[in-house]
């Protein structure tokens, strides 16, 4: 017993102690990394590596992805697209109060179930490509369908931003139920004009100028995905948003 | 009693590295997101321009919209004559169709860089043997506006379209 208690006080327990902490700790640190990141060769033949992908889809067609290499390199696979493209032909001209396609959903293209949100923005824009924040947003009307599986957060939401949760979990390859099916600006901005009036003298000139004309809409779309395991927590650790998980269904807290 | 707080301190941070490792590995969440975005540009505003032919007692028009135009137009016609001169219209593919308001309406909406029909006034009521300095007037008036279009892209003319004015003022002293 004494021999014991002279071990533990020894320099020797402590610097053993110490030197089997730091081993952990590196090694612990290195396995952690790598578990996200890489798997040893030994491990490659027998265990499929655990990659979290996500798509975003217009009209059934990818726009944009980011998904975990396959390659386990710790590189992600991206691909970028434009919203909108394919809304008119070469030659067509885009038309107020007309309704286009415009069906957006989100695509797990991961291997392992995900849940996903989608924050979809509307705004408008000058020729120089500058935000117009004075404008109202109503006339851009991306026609959202919630379903039975899309909650709309709407304390995150505003006039601009629209927050749409995804109640279920997706497995790898699924689509979500599509959250919106037309697009349509509103006609009613051809009919704002400012006229200006004016008066040199005994003459008065009136020109009058489209307020909506040179000007741009704009869709923006970005879709999230977080792990299934430890969801809830995951979800407030990535999002910051809490959020409860019974039986595999999400819903917003509070 | 050096060599105690020494031993201590390499003991919390033994304790400490362990520690870290395992609140690192509790945080290391799988996550990923994509984005995109797109964009259409408003055109609107037009001009449009008639041009008359005269040839025997007759006004062929034309209406045209301009290139530049941002928008398709309706466009609507019609004649004004002093009583002593009948006018009656003719087009030669019925695009032209009379309206309750005395108006001759073009059916289709025309495209920026298009034009109308022929449509033909003709007066119909002229003196045969009109004498040196007898004079009539015959004068056309026409009207545009721009197109609109129902949901499902079916276009259509609102000619009681009312515009929201913001007016601003200039004076030159």
């Amino acid at each position: 017993m004494n021999k014991t208690k002279s071990f533990l006080r020894s320099p020797v327990f402590t610097t053993v102690l110490f030197v089997i902490a730091a081993a952990l700790f590196l090694a612990g640190g290195i396995g952690g990394t790598l578990a996200a990141l890489t798997y040893s060769d030994t491990y490659v033949s027998r265990v499929e590596m655990k990659r979290i992908g996500v798509s975003l889809i217009e009209n059934e067609e990818v726009i944009s992805s980011r998904d975990y290499s396959a390659a386990g390199d710790g590189t992600w696979v991206t691909t970028g697209g434009t919203l909108l493209s394919g809304m008119l032909a070469d030659d067509e001209m885009l038309e107020l109060g007309v309704k286009y396609p415009e069906a957006l959903a989100v695509r797990n293209s991961g291997n392992i179930d995900e849940y996903v949100r989608i924050k979809i923005y509307r705004y408008w824009v000058d020729g120089k490509g500058n935000k117009l924040t004075g404008r109202p947003t109503d006339p851009i009307e991306l026609n959202i369908i919630t379903g039975d599986n899309w909650i709309i957060d709407d304390d995150s939401s505003t006039s601009e931003r629209t927050v749409l949760y995804y109640k279920k979990a997706l497995a790898p390859g699924e689509d979500t139920d599509v959250l919106s099916d037309t697009l349509k600006i509103d006609d009613i901005i051809a009919t704002k004009v400012t006229e200006t009036v004016t008066r040199d003298g005994e003459y008065i000139t009136r020109t009058r100028i489209y307020d909506y004309d040179g000007i741009s809409f704009v869709i923006e779309a970005e879709a999230d995905a977080v792990q299934t395991h430890s969801a809830e927590d995951a979800i407030l650790s990535a999002w910051g948003c809490k959020v409860t998980i019974e039986d595999g269904v999400l819903s917003l807290a509070g | 009693m050096k060599t105690d707080n020494k031993r201590l301190l390499i003991m919390i941070i033994s304790f400490a590295l362990i520690a870290a490792l395992a609140v690192g590995t509790s945080i290391a969440y799988f996550t990923t997101y994509t984005a995109a975005k797109g964009s259409q540009t408003i055109h609107l505003g037009y001009a449009t321009r008639i041009s008359e032919e005269y040839d025997d007692f007759a006004k062929s028009l034309t209406i045209h919209n301009d290139e530049k135009s941002g928008q398709y137009v309706y466009v609507r016609a019609k004649a004004f004559s002093d009583s002593s001169v009948e006018i009656s219209y003719s087009d030669y593919d019925g695009k032209w169709n009379p309206g309750e308001d005395d108006f001759y309406y073009f059916a289709d909406p025309v495209a920026p860089g298009g034009d109308t029909s022929v449509l033909k006034v003709i007066m119909v009521s002229v003196p045969e043997d009109p004498e040196e300095g007898d004079t009539f007037n015959v004068v056309v008036i026409y009207e545009s506006t721009a197109a609109k279009y129902r949901e499902d892209g079916t276009p259509y003319a609102d000619w009681n379209e009312v515009l929201d004015i913001t007016e601003e003022e200039i004076v030159h002293e």
